[in-house]
């Protein structure tokens, strides 16, 4: 027995054509209709392994999960495998794919990075690359893209349930998963065809309404939301979206949304099954995914009885309206200082930071889309018309995955970053987790800089010693 | 007491990433980056500590570790809210139970790190005690109950990692006593 690394319709078929059954289940279970992200959970329970309602309780009860799929970091990925390994199983039982994109090192541009990340990690490289090749795990070369990038590329679909060796694994929420960030030893489990256990979470719903408007990007629900919630008020709980306001936003704005809710130390985000995830479908080569989930559309979204009266199915029920969201920009330092853009002129001068950007960073698993990157192309082209042409502080661009990449050169974006003068890197993580070889300022000088990722902690971008 | 952190004490303070992922496979090497970004109060530069023993100040942590390690000595260390925020890596959590770390006490974990510290050996019970009230790093713990808690439960058996099903469940009690060691 194994299971290739590829995502296979016959396993969504087969994972749609239970999971009516086992919310009927869970329903009489728990004697109430469900929210979305229960059905998930319920879906991959066994429920021989759960007796009654006192088994799955919230935040209380240890409960089991079967997941869909695992996916492996390159920094991770080795001592996964090596635990892996030493369970002495000929494959993998649960698909598997490795991705190497951490290990990449900023300093010169996308070819130069590469062909020195090659050379510097080729040991690890190459073991990766064997084990896989081994043990039946699904293998992306360096520059092949961000693991969360590719993943919702190629293997996330609505009402899957995955874990992955990262904590921004939650990002393929965007399609409706519900997809869990773990240590090695949990991703290790689920190779060898375990349970992966974990508390049952608590629920909490976010309510959208509206839609976004103006300069407002799916980041800033996001920002926004960190604001409410702070770096800890996620931690347990599931966050669900819900209301008329989530199909107004993209499929990858949503992986957006949901990767960053990692930030408020969310067990995971997910949204509902919609018409932007069909097509996200479609246009990433899963037309028959998107219609099998179109075909079971009840089943992945809420009952409709939790739009309704949501108070009585979340912990917490927190309301954003997108028509009247403003851009955000949070920090310095942690991820919940959020401020709407109209606040931080004031801010910057009341803590006396640094005013003055001395460099941008666009990229990194939270915005690194097609979407991200037109977005950004579309504002150097804006200042382009008011006769702006070149860039006054460097740029870097990260493209998420080599698809994206291609896509931009082929649709002109890529022109644009570089004809203002951005620096284009390789499809990985880069400066996000320190990776950058910064030459411009003197270790340990104050400075600010902006950028699109979603971790802004004392020293960790730009690899500068932290200080106090 | 190794240390106690103050303030955020996430995974990239307590094993940075950037230039020490060179060392990804080699624990002991990586090891070196241990705690550097944590803001410990006993001292005043972050990452660094004193020898309870000598009161040598202005150590690097995980070479104070190292010493304490070296003469057989095992040490705690203290966290505030949402210790180990963050990312999966889970060097935050081998690192400083290869330097000789038996206890990681917090007012609270993220999710990810305190399974890591779980599955890595190092208990992370939840202290209702604010760490403030700690006042030096000469301050001892000691751990009781300890019999009761790794006690496995009726099923218990070794997963295919050798993990004991059970063996960090419960709740410990964390008492502190002011013995100087010196
Ligand atoms: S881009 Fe940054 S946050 Fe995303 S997986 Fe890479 S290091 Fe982690």
């Amino acid at each position: 027995m194994s299971a290739a690394p590829e995502l296979s319709v016959d396993a969504v078929r087969a994972l749609y054509a239970k999971q009516a059954e086992r919310h009927a289940w869970a329903r009489s279970l728990l004697g109430r209709p469900l929210t979305y992200a229960e059905k998930i959970l319920f879906a991959h329970m066994r429920p021989q392994q759960v007796k009654s309602a006192d088994d799955v309780r919230r935040r209380k009860s240890s409960v089991k999960l079967y997941p869909d799929r695992v996916a492996l970091q390159d920094a991770t990925a080795q001592m996964a495998i090596l635990q892996f390994m030493q369970s002495g199983m000929p494959r993998v039982l649960t698909p598997t794919t490795i991705h190497c994109d951490h290990l990449i090192r900023a300093q010169t541009g996308a070819k130069t990075d590469l062909l020195r990340a090659l050379d510097e990690n080729q040991e690890v490289y190459d073991f990766l690359a064997s084990a896989g090749k081994k043990y039946g795990m699904g293998f992306w070369k360096p520059g092949a893209g961000i693991i969360h990038q590719v993943v919702l590329e190629n293997y996330a679909f609505p009402g899957g349930q995955m874990i992955g060796t990262d904590s921004h694994t939650p990002n393929a929420g965007g399609l409706g998963m519900i997809a869990i960030g773990v240590g090695g030893a949990d991703a290790v489990d689920c190779m060898v065809g375990a349970a992966f256990g974990v508390r049952m979470p608590g629920l909490i719903g976010v309510r959208l309404t509206g839609s976004l408007r103006g300069w407002t990007a799916p980041k800033d629900v996001i920002l926004a939301l960190l604001g409410v919630l702070t770096v800890s008020g996620g931690t347990g709980h599931i966050v669900e979206f819900f209301g008329p306001g989530t199909a107004n936003i993209s499929c990858t704005g949503k992986g957006t949304i949901c990767n960053m809710g990692a930030e408020h130390g969310a067990t995971t985000s997910t949204f509902p099954f919609d018409e932007a995830m069909a097509s996200y479908l479609r246009a990433t080569g899963r037309a028959e995914i998107a219609e099998l989930a179109a075909q079971h559309a009840d089943e992945l979204r809420a009952d409709s009885e939790v739009e309704q009266d949501p108070e009585r199915f979340y912990d917490r029920v927190v309301e954003i309206n997108l028509d009247t969201l403003e851009p955000h920009v949070n920090g310095p330092h942690s991820p919940d200082r959020a401020w709407p853009i109209s606040q931080l002129a004031a801010a910057v001068a009341e803590n006396g930071w640094p005013d003055e950007f001395r460099y941008g960073l666009i990229g990194s698993c939270t915005n690194s889309s097609y979407e991200d990157m037109e977005r950004a192309a579309a504002v150097i082209r804006k200042a382009a018309e008011v006769g702006v042409h070149q860039l006054a502080r460097p740029l870097m661009v990260t493209p998420g995955s080599d698809q994206i990449h291609n896509t931009i050169r082929r649709d002109g974006q890529l022109d644009v970053f570089e004809g203002a003068g951005a620096t284009i890197l390789a499809n990985a993580c880069g400066p996000c987790i320190g990776q950058w070889k910064r030459e411009d300022i003197a270790a340990k000088e104050s400075n600010s800089i902006i950028n699109s990722f979603n971790r802004n902690f004392r020293g960790r971008n730009d690899g500068n010693r932290a200080r106090r | 007491m190794l240390l106690k952190a103050v303030g955020k004490c996430t995974t990239d303070h307590i094993s940075p990433a950037g230039p020490w992922l060179k060392y990804r496979g080699h624990l002991n090497n990586i090891s070196d980056n241990m705690f550097i970004g944590a803001n410990n109060a006993f001292s005043e530069e972050p990452g660094t500590g004193y020898d309870v023993r000598t009161g040598e100040q202005g150590i690097n942590l995980s070479k104070l570790a190292r010493r304490y390690k070296a003469d057989g000595l095992s040490w705690v260390a203290f966290g505030d809210d949402n210790y180990g925020e963050g990312s999966s890596r889970e060097h935050a959590a081998m690192s400083p139970r290869l330097l000789g770390c038996k206890l990681v006490v917090a007012r609270s974990f993220a999710r990810i790190h305190e399974t890591n510290l779980k599955s890595r050996g190092s208990s992370p019970p939840r202290s209702r005690t604010p760490p403030t009230t700690t006042r030096s790093a000469d301050d001892r713990v000691t751990l009781t109950g300890l019999r009761e808690f790794v006690r496995p439960p009726a099923h218990a058996g070794a997963d295919p990692q050798g993990r004991q099903h059970g063996s960090l469940r419960g709740r410990a009690l964390v008492r502190r006593r002011a013995d100087r060691l010196v």
